[in-house]
């Protein structure tokens, strides 16, 4: 069984995506900001990493850069999800090594779900 | 009084001086040759002649000059002339009579002086007379002394009549130059006055766009005053930049661009530099002026600050914004809610539930959708819509959108149909390579295509493609309900919606047109619609196509900024001159993103 780690800041919306990726039947489990994100990261090992860009203390893409300069964490997939639909934001995200960017007020939760359908079955 | 009745009087009184001259003239030449010529008989014959004269005379003035001042008081001369004829009958003493010296003088003073003295000089030659008649009785003596008097008279009164009708005319001229040129000056100040308490500040230059006119709000503006101003080049004043902070140059310089299309034309996007290094943002309408053959004369600036307005329009953008975004997520939360209540594998609700929590998520997405215009409506007033811009094969980006939306369309029992130059299915397209985000214009096209599905009951919608040398043109037709005359004007207007029952079950956010209006005109497009009511509704738009020289230049500069990024619907530079496959659209999952 998959595992994905969510980070999301938002509590509502952390409840939801769980409960959405619970019914696909991944093992969720959950952040609520970078530094906890980066913590989960690496003591979990989960297999894919959804991550809100828009977050305090740290944001996603330095999240997104440490993971990735992390050995434990730099092959980990990642879904980044943001408000931030700028054409350079997406280039930044994708430069970072985000397997995909999406932006959240251009899709719904079935779209997210299928996105972590598509990267999960592609890893395996 | 008329410059002709002037004239005429002039010409009269000079005959009246010539005349009297005449007469005494002749009186005087016969009485010294022939003495035994004048009896009674002859003098009461000349007396009468004269009388009848005189009374020709003033009646012709009379009936000319109707009671003007000056015919009067030639009349009452005529009458008084007359008497004096007869004065010289019933002879009073000759030259040496007292009355004749006082007379002749009145004569004269009265030729100046009008009315008033006439009738006072009437009126004491009639008493005199009247006098003569009660106490004398005629004699005839000194007629002869006295038909010269009466010639010398006239004389006179007639060079007297002509020398104040040449001093009054001399008089009213000047004063007509007087008072027309103060006229002129009353212009000039009340022009001056509304120039300089105008609260723009108003420019005027001439065809090399030097300051001929800089009034009182525009030396406050910009901190130059009009003596420093005049004849300088209107930029080393206003040291107009556009909004990226870069200064003018001729292409793009107002008045240039004024002359060029022979109209008024206004920019608020410019900002000045004042004397004191202030920066302000200007607001400018130019009118240019041009002579009689048509090349530009000067031209008419009307400018004003309006920082304070851009401040207040960036406050209220940035409101709309934060509150677009701020929104947002607790939408976004509903909407995740309800889905997740309607998803079997999550929860368990009955069919009734299932179909109002539907309800709730149609309505929450159409919410949603409704910040997400607002949103991009702000991004359009700031100028930040575009993104990148890349080298569009047109044809492609068309067909990928149509494949995408066939289930959508389909759904509401409706075809649609993609028409390549007249011809349906995979004909072989033409490329039509055009400047623009494909992003931004999947939008527009999946919008015109939303749209039309949502106004058509049945038949079915036609995509066209069509170009020429200098644009390409896309068509979206549909068999739906149509648009009355009176909406078409507004439909690509902010908030704009059609006000019919539909549109209240249909739904939208009158942002939609709106915002495919300002993404085609960034791309230099047009975009219209031509409609009937109950016949459908075709929208198009057209962009510019890029010459192969462009292409290469934009695909050259979008390599090297964004290595290894493609973006769907652009065709590679190299590829063959035959339409691609439909590429399997990669986005599918951003398929529901409209701008409606």
């Amino acid at each position: 069984m998959a595992k994905i780690l969510l980070v999301e800041d938002d509590v509502n919306l952390r409840e939801i995506y769980s409960a959405r990726f619970a019914a696909e039947s991944y093992e969720v489990i959950t952040a609520s900001d970078g530094e906890e994100a980066l913590a989960t990261s690496v003591r979990e090992r989960p297999d894919l990493i959804v991550l809100d860009v828009m977050m305090p203390k740290i944001s996603g893409f330095d999240v997104l850069d440490i993971i990735r300069s992390t050995p434990e964490t730099k092959d980990t997939k990642v879904i980044m999800m943001t408000a931030l639909s700028q054409e350079t934001d997406r280039q930044r995200g994708e430069a970072l090594g985000a397997n995909k960017y999406l932006i959240k007020s251009q899709v719904t939760l079935e779209d997210v779900v299928n996105s972590v359908r598509e990267i999960l079955g592609a890893a395996k | 009084m008329t410059d002709q009745r002037t004239r005429s009087l002039t010409i009269l009184a000079r005959l009246q001086a010539a005349l009297g001259a005449g007469i005494a003239v002749i009186v005087f030449g016969l009485y010294g040759l022939v003495p035994n010529l004048l009896t009674d008989t002859t003098l009461s014959l000349t007396a009468a002649i004269l009388g009848a004269f005189a009374a020709v005379y003033f009646g012709t003035l009379h009936q000319i000059f109707k009671f003007s001042k000056l015919a009067l008081s030639t009349l009452a001369l005529s009458i008084i002339t007359g008497m004096n004829l007869v004065l010289v009958i019933t002879s009073t003493g000759g030259l040496d009579s007292p009355f004749y010296a006082f007379w002749i003088l009145a004569i004269v003073v009265a030729g100046i002086f009008g009315v008033v003295e006439i009738i006072l000089v009437g009126s004491l030659t009639v008493g005199y007379y009247a006098y003569e008649i009660f106490h004398g009785g005629l004699h005839s003596q000194y007629l002869t002394d006295h038909l010269i008097e009466f010639g010398l008279t006239l004389a006179a009164a007639g060079l007297a009549q002509w020398v104040h009708i040449r001093t009054r005319n001399a008089a009213v001229a000047t004063s007509k130059i007087a008072k027309l040129s103060g006229q002129l000056s009353t212009e000039q100040i009340k022009a001056d006055a509304i120039v300089s308490s105008i609260g723009e500040g108003v420019m005027v230059v001439d065809s090399l766009r030097r300051i001929q006119v800089f009034n009182k709000a525009a030396q406050n503006l910009s901190g130059w005053d009009e003596s420093s101003a005049q004849n300088i080049d209107y930029n080393l004043v206003l040291q107009l930049r556009t909004t990226d902070d870069q200064p003018l140059n001729d292409l793009n310089d107002p008045f240039n661009e004024a002359w060029r299309k022979q109209a008024e034309i206004v920019h608020d996007n410019l900002t000045t530099t004042t004397r004191s290094g202030h920066k302000i943002q200007l607001s400018l309408s130019i009118s240019p002026l041009f002579d009689d053959h048509g090349a530009p004369s000067g031209a008419i600036a009307l400018f004003r600050d309006i920082s304070k307005e851009k401040e207040v329009e960036r406050q209220k953008d940035e409101f709309v914004s934060t509150a677009s975004h701020e929104m947002r997520t607790p939408v976004a939360a509903i909407e995740g809610y309800i889905s997740l209540a309607m998803n079997a594998n999550v929860a368990t609700v009955d069919d009734r539930a299932k179909k109002y929590l539907g309800k709730a998520h149609d309505t929450i997405q159409h919410l949603g959708e409704l910040f997400r215009d607002l949103l991009s409506v702000t991004k359009a007033e700031e100028g930040q819509l575009g993104g990148h811009i890349d080298a569009i094969n047109l044809g492609e980006l068309v067909q990928s959108t149509v494949d995408d939306m066939q289930f959508t369309i389909q759904k509401k029992n409706l075809t649609l149909v993609y028409q390549i130059g007249g011809q349906s299915g995979k004909a072989i397209a033409p490329l039509y390579y055009v400047a623009a985000n494909p992003e931004r214009l999947r939008e527009v096209l999946m919008n015109l295509i939303d749209n039309a599905g949502k106004f058509t009951t049945e038949g079915g919608i036609k995509v066209t493609l069509e170009g020429n040398e200098k644009e390409a043109t896309v068509g979206i037709s549909d068999t739906g309900v149509g648009i009355a005359p009176e909406d078409i004007g507004h439909l690509f207007q902010k908030f704009y919606r059609i006000d019919n029952s539909a549109t209240r079950t249909i739904g939208g956010t009158g942002l939609g047109l709106y915002l495919c209006r300002r993404v085609i005109e960034l791309f230099n497009g047009r975009i219209w619609v031509e409609s009937k009511v109950g016949e459908g509704s075709t929208f198009r738009f057209t962009l510019p196509r890029l010459t192969d020289a462009e292409i290469t230049k934009i695909k050259l500069a979008a390599t090297a900024t964004t290595p290894g990024v493609t973006t769907p619907g652009v065709d590679s530079i190299a590829a063959p001159a035959a339409i691609p496959a439909p590429a399997a659209h990669p986005a599918s999952s951003t398929s529901n993103r409209r701008i409606r």
